[in-house]
């Protein structure tokens, strides 16, 4: 047995800190999966040294209504070329653009559907933990990410019918490319490809065993952790389209989460998991919305904006079949992940902050996933005694329901070495 | 290019006419009345008064005088129809009465001699009629079964009724015969009633003007009394015998000099609650002697709050020198005949007389309306100034002052109304009923109405429309209408003439209009006295048979929304479309289409057959058309090559077309759309190389053509119709500059661009027009002059250049008014005086949306929005903050493409890519 080995599931920030972060305009989902991915530990282990690579196997997206569609197509089907030269000073050359085309939108005249493909690369996660007593450590995660947006399309709605229909097509939307550039601050509505480090995460962490001397119920093991988020993650390309944050777009977060697990049997474990994540508001350059009907994509004005973040709410059930065969343990995990809804404040009074807290790139957003995992434990086969104990995994997760997100399916590995 | 019309591909003109069955007949049948009804066509089982009232609430009526105790009106015998399709009985059997209740009611099933409604609250101005602003009205009757007593129903329901005692006469005896009453509300409320003397004589002694107390009634001693509700004495205010003061030939604000021959039994009664004013209406006739004379207006003041009355001239006696100064005249046995006397409060808040009637014998005048200025010398307290020369006729040359409210610190001051002080004195003052430029501001419709008598007239806005029942022409019945239009001071500068706007049934005799949703109740019967259906117009949603559902069933099957639908709908009649002839089309235009329905021809024979036969539609595409693309502006200008026909040109996203024969000759349109005739020969020729046409637009010599980028002008009189371009947008000082909209008039350019509107006379350079408020871009451009076409908006008598200007960006809209003149220096443009807060000029209309059109007649007011992304497209109608939305279903509809007049479909009619909707 392996009553020693306590394969302790903790549930702090994020080991595999790998997308941790990956929220922004487009709601791209954090794919942080601390109590599937983090390895287990075992008792007199000093330091643990983990790292995970992970390459995407696709990509899936829900609209507001839950159902799949395109990366760009998260937040509205189509975007509004029309209303995006809408809410500009009288004088302005956008204005004058406009009142040229003087169209109406009709529904069609002047949208654009949108799509491309969005490419997880690769990711790469370091991980270390240090403990302190057997029960209390210190963690510091730091994630690397490359990811492409590719195969970016416009598709013109506008039909070629009335003199409007004309106007839109030859002032806006068949150049929409260079009116975006030319008007819209240097904004690229064609793809990207973008790699750097995520946020630096340190945390520390409690976890207690409780024995428990039941016939089916052994232990109740129950842990409390903090953490502090550092912005060091590639902020939000505001000049490209949908070209998400690797991090928490440069402001500081904190976390606080819970764990209770009851171990039934030799075999089985099951708990659940809670974190709430407080994202401190920060200012910086922003894309903003001049217009109540324009669309996330394609935004002209760029302003300085401090950025109320909403509250992410994460909680996890999962159930663990613990060295069934020799080492050999698995793991299935369910996750739900809301992010509350963001408001913003212009810091002048040249556009209106009620009209660009109007967007839908700040309402909430939700992610529904599984994790499934298998892993080696070498310890089994080690003296207790050994001075390095590896542990190797290999997981998949895939997205299963939510609204204005996205997120990758992926399949990685982890190699953990305890001291 | 030339391609000729294929007959297979049904281009043919005349070929390719779509029959439809003709039903001429869209409203419907007003219910409540016993259903049995419906089957019968009729509204009720008995006859009606064609005495109806209406208010912003609805429309009032009566039963017959006839029908007294028949027990067919019972509770019906006073009705009220609350412009919808029902009717509700306000004569219940028991009422409270007197303040008694359940007593027999005195209006239960019995004849209506007289109605009339009495605001408690002030009357509705026209903003407040735009807003459909509900006021508290009450009902005040004569019954035929007590033609001496008057009843007062104290709410819409009719169960509170008050009445009379007998009325008295100028001498206290009892009046024998009300012969018309009247509310007067103001600062305290009235009814007026003129009584014969105990004779059953009007004009004679005894005769006169009767008050009754509608309020608590003090005393002098302060003591309030219960509600009272009975005659005043007119003569001194407090008598223990209330009379009427005295009004027959011996009156001296009637008569000049001597008494006055006679003085007929019929009197119109109209009271003015911002004046304070009560005007009466007469036919007299002078005395025989050398200078007497006679006038047929009168005033009537109320002196306290007694009901003591004054009786005022209506001018003084040296204004009167001969026989046409339309409310009097001197010269022995000179008659003057004035049928029906209103107040208008124009839209630049001045208020004007408007009178049916004139010099001369009563048959003779009732076909001309006059609306002559008034004075005003109420002062802000609501004091008057002068209380002898207030609420006169108004000197003619004087210019009116305005008149604000009093300005606190942090408040502004609001234009309360333009005064005119100066009174007409001497007969230089007075406007004369002579036809001539110098009348043309008091001359409604540019003279008498040919079309017949007038047996009501209607004041909506800033428009008069008379109601003719029985024409001189058989075909002529109808509603016409006739606009005011202003000068730069705001007062009235000419009327537009006379224009039919709807025909009506020769059954119709009665007629109210909704002002809130623009639509009309008539009421008919085979003559005055028998009149027992009510029907009202609809606007048309696509469930209805009727002329305009033919119409937008066909248009949906060739323009259907997936093209776009209608692109352009326009109107080309004979009075404003030089070489039509004498039919009026209406032309439908979309994507390679061109549709050309004839609505109404000057012969009523050919009239009369258009309008009961199958609607029939022209369809004009052809292989030109497809290259031309969305057609969306259309003008049609006489061939002066060869002096008869008429060219046909057509604008759309790729170029402009011309209807010619191989000849190059015109297009006889006339000819063209009667049934038999052969047109395959006609054919369309591109003109020049053009895309994006926003307008084309002839005037005299020349057919102009406006794009975004430049304006060009084609001399019509060379048939090669080569373009010479006038002014390109480049040219203007900014470059981002283009062009949305031009009018010509008298070869003076209007140009509507992003810059604000530009002016360019013969030979002169290019004038930048103030337009009030406005630094938008200038969207459309509209005109209202004298013959309805917008390019005589030049004329000897003014005209008015409407604007709308709008801001995409931050979805706003501005509606402007301009006045246009003619003066020796050229012509002058200048915004009409419309202000309302600290004498800033102001645009008329502030839309916080954007506006794709804004369209009026002087009476109504439809301004639509088009679909935004949400947001389905909108038709709303009024001028104040709260607008009217017209009953459509748009949730499907993308674009709205305009909103005519048609008079022939006797109905507004809409345009979009949803098809044609329309009233009727």
């Amino acid at each position: 047995m392996v009553t020693i080995r306590r394969l302790i599931v903790i549930s702090a920030l994020g080991l595999i800190h790998l997308s941790s972060g990956l929220h922004g305009a487009m709601n791209l989902t954090r794919l942080n999966n601390e109590v599937s991915l983090k390895p287990s530990y075992h008792p007199g282990t000093w330091l643990q040294l983990s790292v995970l690579g992970e390459g995407g196997i696709g990509n899936r997206s829900y609209n507001e209504d839950g159902n799949c569609v395109n990366i760009l197509q998260v937040l509205t089907p189509n975007q509004n070329a029309i209303a995006m030269l809408k809410g500009f000073p009288q004088c302005s050359p956008i204005t004058e653009l406009l009142n040229r085309i003087c169209a109406t939108d009709n529904g069609v005249r002047g949208h654009l559907v949108p799509s491309a493909e969005l490419k997880l690369d690769y990711t790469l996660s370091w991980g270390a933990r240090y403990f302190f007593t057997e029960n209390l450590s210190f963690q510091v995660y730091l994630p690397f990410y490359s990811i492409r947006l590719n195969n970016v399309s416009w598709c013109d709605l506008t039909k070629d019918i009335t003199q409007c229909d004309i106007d839109v097509k030859e002032n806006i939307t068949d150049k929409i490319y260079e009116i975006a550039k030319d008007y819209g601050c240097g904004l690229d509505l064609g793809g990207w490809h973008r790699q750097g480090i995520g946020d630096l995460s340190l945390q520390i962490e409690w976890m207690q065993d409780f024995k428990q001397e039941k016939p089916f119920l052994k232990n109740i093991c129950l842990g409390c952790r903090s953490s502090l988020n550092l912005p060091t993650g590639l902020k939000k390309d505001e000049d490209k389209i949908a070209a998400l944050p690797f991090g928490n777009d440069g402001a500081v977060g904190i976390m606080l989460g819970g764990t209770l697990i009851a171990t039934l049997g030799d075999y089985i474990r099951t708990g659940f998991d809670i974190r709430l994540e407080y994202i401190f508001g920060n200012e910086r350059i922003r894309r903003i919305k001049t217009y109540p009907d324009q669309t996330s994509l394609l935004l002209l004005q760029k302003a300085v904006v401090y950025r109320e973040w909403g509250i992410i709410q994460q909680f996890n059930l999962f159930i663990d079949l613990i060295n069934f065969y020799k080492g050999f343990s698995g793991k299935v995990d369910y996750q739900y992940l809301k992010h509350g809804e963001d408001s913003i404040s212009i810091a002048s009074n040249t556009f209106s902050t009620t009209i660009a807290n109007n967007g839908g790139n700040l309402n909430d957003w939700t992610v529904h996933s599984i994790v499934a995992k298998v892993g080696y434990d070498f310890g089994y086969h080690l003296n207790e005694c050994a001075p390095v104990i590896p542990q190797v995994w290999i997981y998949g997760k895939t997205p299963v329901n939510g609204s204005r997100s996205t997120m990758f399916i992926s399949a990685g590995a982890i190699l953990s070495v305890e001291f | 290019m030339k391609t000729a019309l294929n007959r297979s591909n049904a281009l043919k003109l005349m070929g390719c006419f779509l029959v439809f069955s003709a039903t001429t007949y869209g409203s419907i049948l007003i219910e409540k009345f016993p259903n049995s009804l419906k089957d019968s066509g009729k509204t009720t089982p008995f006859f009606l008064s064609s005495k109806i009232k209406q208010t912003a609430e609805g429309v009032f009526f009566g039963a017959h005088p006839s029908v007294n105790e028949t027990d067919l009106a019972q509770e019906h015998s006073l009705s009220r129809i609350p412009f919808e399709n029902h009717c509700f009985p306000i004569a219940p059997k028991t009422v409270a009465l007197n303040g008694e209740m359940d007593k027999p009611n005195p209006l239960y099933d019995t004849g209506i001699s007289h109605l009339d409604l009495l605001s408690t609250e002030k009357d509705s101005t026209f903003m407040e009629q735009m807003q459909g602003r509900r006021l508290k009205t009450s009902i005040v009757a004569v019954t035929t079964k007590d033609p001496s007593k008057i009843c007062l129903l104290e709410n819409e329901l009719g169960n509170s009724v008050r009445v009379t005692e007998s009325i008295n006469d100028a001498h206290g005896n009892p009046t024998k015969e009300i012969i018309k009453i009247t509310g007067a509300s103001g600062d305290k409320s009235f009814v007026v009633a003129a009584v014969t003397n105990d004779q059953g004589e009007f004009g004679k002694n005894g005769s006169g003007l009767a008050v009754v107390n509608t309020f608590k009634h003090v005393t002098g001693t302060g003591e309030v009394k219960e509600f009272f509700f009975g005659q005043l004495d007119g003569q001194f205010g407090e008598s223990e015998k209330p009379r009427s003061f005295p009004l027959d030939i011996a009156t001296s604000a009637a008569k000049i000099q001597g008494d006055l021959a006679a003085m007929g039994s019929v009197v119109d009664m109209c009271w003015d609650p911002t004046l304070n004013r009560l005007y009466v209406a007469l036919h007299v006739t002078a005395g025989a002697q050398e200078g007497d004379g006679a006038r047929a207006l009168i005033i009537a003041g109320f002196a306290t709050l007694d009901g003591k009355i004054t009786l005022l001239p209506i001018a003084p006696d040296d204004l009167f020198t001969g026989n046409n100064q339309i409310v009097g005249a001197r010269g022995a046995n000179e008659s003057v005949s004035l049928h029906s006397v209103q107040t208008m409060w124009t839209t630049m808040k001045m208020p004007y007389l408007v009178v049916v009637g004139g010099n001369g014998k009563p048959e003779e005048t009732k076909n001309c309306v006059y609306a002559l200025p008034l004075t005003n010398h109420r002062e802000k307290t609501g004091d008057v100034s002068n209380s002898i020369i207030h609420g006169t006729l108004a000197a003619k040359n004087a210019n009116p002052i305005e008149f604000y409210s009093e300005s606190k610190p942090a408040t502004p001051s609001f234009l309360l109304n333009r005064v005119i002080h100066s009174p007409a004195l001497i007969a230089d003052d007075a406007y004369t009923s002579e036809i001539n430029q110098s009348n043309a501001p008091i001359l409604v419709g540019g003279g008498p109405l040919k079309a017949g008598d007038i047996q009501q007239i209607f004041i909506k806005g800033d428009a008069i429309h008379a109601l003719v029942i029985h024409s001189k022409d058989t075909d002529a019945p109808g509603l016409y209408h006739s606009q005011a239009l202003f000068d730069a001071q705001g007062k009235v500068s000419a009327w537009t003439n006379w224009k039919r706007t709807a025909h009506l049934d020769n059954n119709v005799k009665a007629v109210a209009l909704d002002r809130n949703a623009e639509s009309m109740i008539t009421f008919s019967g085979v003559d005055e006295d028998h009149i027992d259906t009510i029907e009202s117009t609809l606007w048309y949603s696509g469930q209805k048979e009727g002329r305009i559902a033919q119409l937008n069933n066909e248009v949906q099957k060739l323009l259907p929304k997936e093209v776009g639908g209608v692109q352009g709908l326009f109107e080309f009649s004979p009075e404003t479309t030089p070489g039509i002839g004498d039919m009026t089309i209406l032309v439908v235009t979309g994507l390679k289409t061109v549709l050309v329905v004839p609505t109404d021809h000057k012969d009523a024979a050919i009239a009369r057959d258009l309008k009961q036969n199958p609607l029939r539609i022209a369809n004009l595409k052809c292989d030109v058309l497809d290259k031309i693309g969305a057609v969306s502006t259309v003008d049609i200008v006489p061939d002066l090559i060869h002096g008869t026909g008429s060219l046909l040109f057509v604008g759309g996203t790729k170029g402009v077309a011309v209807l010619t024969d191989e000849q190059n000759k015109g297009w006889n349109i006339e000819e063209s759309l009667s049934e038999n005739e052969n047109t395959q020969h006609m054919t369309f020729k591109i003109i020049g190389n053009y895309r994006s046409i926003s307008k084309v637009i002839g005037d005299g010599h020349y057919l102009y053509i406006l794009t975004k980028e430049s304006l060009d002008r084609i001399d019509i009189r060379d048939s090669s119709f080569t373009p010479i371009t006038i002014v390109r947008a480049c040219d203007f000082a900014k470059p981002s500059c283009f062009f949305s909209d031009v009018l010509v008039s008298r070869e003076c350019i209007l140009l509507a661009t992003n810059n604000g509107l530009f002016k360019k006379e013969i030979a002169s350079d290019w004038e930048q027009i103030v337009i009030p408020g406005n630094t938008q871009t200038v969207y459309s451009l509209s005109a209202a002059s004298v013959t309805g076409r917008a390019q005589d908006l030049i004329s000897d008598v003014g005209g008015m250049l409407y604007t709308l200007s709008g801001l995409q960006s931050s979805n706003r809209s501005s509606f402007s008014r301009l006045a246009v003149s003619l003066t020796d220096s050229g012509v002058k443009i200048d915004p009409l005086p419309d202000k309302m807060l600290n004498a800033i000029p102001q645009p008329f209309i502030l839309f916080d949306t954007f506006k794709k059109y804004c369209v009026t007649d002087g009476a109504s007011y439809f301004h639509a929005s088009e679909r935004n992304l949400l947001t389905h497209p909108i038709l709303k109608t009024g001028v104040a903050r709260l607008f009217k939305e017209l009953p459509f279903d748009f949730s499907n509809a993308s674009s709205m493409t305009t909103t005519l007049y048609n008079n022939s479909l006797n109905s507004w009619i809409i345009a979009g890519d949803f098809g044609i909707k329309g009233n009727e």
